[in-house]
Order: structure tokens, then sequence, then C-alpha cells
């Protein structure tokens, strides 16, 4: 049956972290997850709500308190299942005086890689790394150092990738390598779950959304549904004498420039003011951070 | 996994350059060069004593100072920072980790006895002391109370923050070191069962001090330094075994 069973399988997870005092902090409470072999899944919620501890749980670093986590169909603390995992943490945790290329052949040995050299110039090619392969860490930039972590988790080709908001501190050059790494990783075939806040530009790495809040996991559908169901911010010049739209809510904006939130069932009508008072619609950015306008849980999505 | 463990002690041994730990050797001969003439002037009658007392206690503190933050750096704040995790994912065994860390943390203390030694030698013979080989016992028993001692603190931080780690360590050692004045009081208040009891639990750091042997020019018995050097190394293994089951039994973030 090992075959066969899901990638990820969480049954009822529970996690408590213990305090020195008072009550134990629940992260997870009744936590479920099925991600099929190949499949993606983007991990969406608030700060706190327990997607990081979700990933590290699958990765078998962390032990669920209550509740049944199978990685394959088995343990995920075991040896066997921990080779074909790669695990990017939110923090890059490198160390400050080594280099790129020493965390790489680090890792290679930890992962008891034996052609080393082919699988280090092969990652740092495809996350463009070569510029700053021998510099110690401390000396690359933010966005840097995450790609590195990235060349860690991508090294030995792992089956499953758990990744904690890869797009973190990158900007947009550095994005498009990590999402072109990532989309390259679901073409071969790999299990890719992504704890994001940047559902949009990771959205053609990811099959479906599921929403973590209080601990708990909601499935909220396929990724196309969930972009069309998302609110957006819509930034637009209007004529001085045009009525300001009578939808959505205004938010801070320059002199000159009007900026408003609406929910996606809104979205066409207040486009369509813009337009009809003669003013120009300049950007529209869903709003993967604002998940409480989400319609309500509709499981037959997923 | 012998590749794994080279790469982590030469980590290790990098990492210890890139904490100044060269320094402190250097830091050692400037002491010596400026506080042994005056610690001389002072003990006039005592000959070479008072320089060497000076001289081999600040190596001694130097070399367990290094080994507490060693252990602390090693392990506590790998755990700390989430270093660790990136490894203990990986399909080894957290013995692995703890092994590479081992080997380069007694590479680098042994380094620095070494370094530490190298400047104390024409020291010692400019001020008139006598060479004996047991300078080399006492030197192998700072460098395995070091090691001890780093190993107590990553075992400690595994389970607490590094600052309460060393706070710990600290207290153990310095208990360690007043074993036989902690067992004259208890006996007095009639709890010397107790104080044998704590004997076995916590290190007595007193079996590797051989100083007073080396100023005093006594030498140092065979059998007692073979039981020192077995006292430390039973107690390295069972801290490092009670190290890897504390790495696999917490979470890792």
């Amino acid at each position: 049956m090992t075959n066969q069973a899901p990638a990820i399988e969480l049954r009822g997870v529970v996690k408590e972290y213990q305090a020195l005092f008072g009550a134990p902090q629940r992260a997870l409470d009744c936590a479920e997850l099925v991600v099929n072999r190949g499949e993606g899944v983007a991990l969406l919620g608030p700060n706190g709500a327990g997607k990081s501890t979700l990933l590290w749980i699958c990765s078998g670093l962390r032990r669920a308190t209550e509740g049944t986590v199978r990685i394959w169909g088995r343990n995920p603390r075991v040896a066997s299942t921990r080779s074909r995992i790669g695990l990017l943490p939110d923090r890059p945790a490198l160390y400050p005086s080594r280099t790129a290329y020493e965390h790489l052949e680090l890792f290679a040995a930890a992962q008891g890689l034996h052609n080393t050299e082919a699988a280090i110039a092969e990652t740092i090619g495809r996350l463009d790394l070569s510029a700053v392969l021998h510099r110690p860490v401390r000396q690359l930039s933010a966005g840097q150092q995450k790609r590195v972590a990235l060349a860690q988790a991508l090294l030995h080709r792992p089956d499953l990738l758990l990744l904690d908001e890869p797009l973190g501190a990158l900007d947009p050059e550095s994005s498009r390598l990590v999402i072109d790494a990532l989309a390259e990783e679901r073409a071969r075939g790999t299990t890719l779950v992504i704890a994001t806040h940047r559902l949009v530009e990771l959205a053609g790495c990811c099959d479906r959304v599921v929403q973590v809040r209080g601990g708990s996991s909601q499935r909220m559908g396929l990724t196309p549904q969930v972009l069309t169901r998302l609110p957006v911010r819509v930034v637009y010049t209007l004529p001085d004498q045009a009525p300001a739209p009578s939808v959505g809510t205004p938010c801070p904006a320059p002199p000159g420039v009007c900026i408003r939130q609406v929910s996606a069932a809104r979205r066409e009508t207040l486009l369509a003011h813009i337009q009809k008072m003669g003013g120009a619609v300049l950007h529209v950015a869903p709003m993967v951070d604002l998940l409480s306008p989400l319609p309500d849980n509709e499981e037959t999505l997923a | 996994m012998s590749k794994l463990i080279r790469h982590l002690a030469r980590h290790t041994l990098l990492e210890a350059r890139e904490d100044r730990i060269p320094h402190v050797v250097s830091t050692f001969a400037i002491a010596c060069i400026t506080l042994l003439p005056v610690v001389r002037h002072l003990t006039m009658g005592a000959g070479s004593r008072g320089v060497q007392d000076v001289g081999l206690a600040l190596q001694w503190l130097a070399v367990c100072a290094v080994g507490l933050w060693l252990g602390l750096r090693t392990v506590g704040l790998d755990l700390d920072h989430g270093r660790a995790a990136l490894l203990l994912v990986r399909p080894i065994s957290p013995a692995y980790w703890l092994a590479g860390r081992a080997v380069g943390v007694g590479v680098t203390l042994m380094l620095l006895v070494v370094g530490l030694l190298a400047v104390w030698l024409p020291v010692a013979w400019y001020f008139g002391a006598t060479l004996q080989p047991v300078l080399l016992a006492w030197a192998t028993l700072i460098w395995l109370e070091g090691a001890l001692l780093a190993t107590l603190a990553a075992l400690i931080s595994t389970r607490t923050r590094p600052l309460f780690a060393a706070l710990v360590t600290l207290t153990i050692w310095v208990s360690g070191h007043l074993s036989s004045q902690y067992q004259a009081v208890m006996d007095e208040l009639g709890l010397g069962v107790m104080a044998k009891l704590l004997y076995l639990v916590l290190p007595d750091f007193q079996v590797f001090d051989l100083q007073a042997n080396v100023i005093g020019g006594l030498g140092a018995s065979p059998t007692a330094l073979i039981i020192a050097i077995g006292y430390g190394c039973a107690w390295l293994v069972a801290l490092g075994a009670l190290t890897v089951w504390s790495v696999q039994q917490r979470d890792h973030a």
C-alpha cells in the first residue's frame, strides 16, 4: 500500500508547545492535509497561523503532540523518508563565516551524495549563484542567502519540497529564478508544499490552495478559482469632477492617484465605474494576505 | 559519513579562527610579557613559583573558557539559530553531526593548548622555572577538562538557551572544583552520603588539577594520570551519548 500512499497525509494533527509557566500553546489544532504525489499545494494564512509548524512536522524535525503524520505512507522521522525531502526554512539558517560552496559541500556530504561537484554545479547554475559561490555568507544580501538556502534544499533532487516563504526577501529578478526552479521541479514530478503570502507569483507551481488559520487547515480550492476570488487593490485615476466610486474601501494614496480595495465580487463594478467616469486603471493587485474577505470555505472545490 | 565528520570538524576549526581564538594565545603572550615581571617582583621570596602559578592558571582558564564557548557555539547556537535543523533533516543520525563537532572542538582545543605552551615554555625558562615532563601531563589534563566543559555545555544547551546553559555549566564546573571542600562541609552536617551521591552524578574537575605538581616539581604518578584520563574519557562518552539522545528527543526549528 505504501507505493500508492499520498506524499503527505496528516490526520487530526495537534501540536502544542510547552510553556515554562502557564498553559501549553497550541500551534496546530486538528490539522488535516492530504497532498498527492507530484501535486503542488500553497499554504496560505496569516502570521502565526501554523503554516511553518505544519511544514516542520512534515519534515520530521518536529513531533506532533497528537494525530497521524505519514510521508509516502511512512514515518517522516525514518532516514529513508528524510533522504527524499528538501526543506527551506523561513530564515536562511546558514553559517555566516562559511561560503555558499562550503555549505553545499557540507549538505552534500550529509546527504551522502557521491557526485558532489556535479550536483553543486547544477544547482548553482539553476539559481545563478556562481558569482557569489566563494564569498562568505555574511557578505551576501538577504536574497542571495535565501537562494543559497534554497540550493541546499534542491541539491539532492528531492521528491518532496517543503518551502517556507521561498520568495521572502527576494527582488523580482531573484524571484523569477526561484519560480523557474520550482516550476522545473514540478515538471520533474516533485511534490511541492509552499507556505507563502505571494500566491499570485507562485500560482504556476501550485495546483491548489489550503488555508491555515488558527492552527487548523481548510481546503480553499484549486489555485485559479482561489485567484479569481481574491479581493483586489485597484490603483486608478479619475478626472477631478468625477464622483468617487461607491464600492470598496479607499486606501491611502499619493496625490493624483486613487487606491481602493474591493472584494472579488465587486471588482467589475469598480472597474466599470472608473471607465464610465473617464478614469484609467493603472494596476490591479490581488490581495493574498487579506484572507478574511475570502468567501466561505467551499469543500467541494478542493 | 566520515566525509561529513571531516567537513564538520573543518567548519568548527574555521569558525574558531573567526571567533578570534588565535587572539587568546596572543593575549596570553601579552599577559606574560606585562604581568609576569610584576608577579615576580611581588613574590620575590618564592623563586619562580608565583610566576608559574599565575602563568599556568591563565592557560588553564583560557582553555576552559574557550571549551565552554565552543560547546555553546557548536551545538547550542546551531540548535538555537536553526542551522542544525538543515543538517538533521538529512538522512543522518545526530550522532554524526555531534561527532563532527566533537572532533573539531577537540582539535581546536589541542591547537590552543599547544599554542599556549609554545608561548609559555620560553617564558617559564626566562623566569628560571624548571621544565619537567609533568608539564605535558598537565597540558593533557587541561585539554581534557576543556573538552569535558565543552561537552557539558553542549548537552545543557540542547535543553535551554545558550546563555542559561553557560550559567549552569559554569556552576557545575565551579562545584566540580570544590568537591573536596564540599565533601568536608557535608560531612560536618552529617550529609556525607548525599555529597558522595552528588560526586557520582556531577563530574569532579579536581582530578584534572596537576598545577601544584608542576609548580612543586613533584611529577605525577602514572596510575593517577591514567585514572584521571580514564575518568575524563568516561565522562566524555557518557555526556556525548546523553547529548545525542537529547538532540534526538527534541523538536527543531
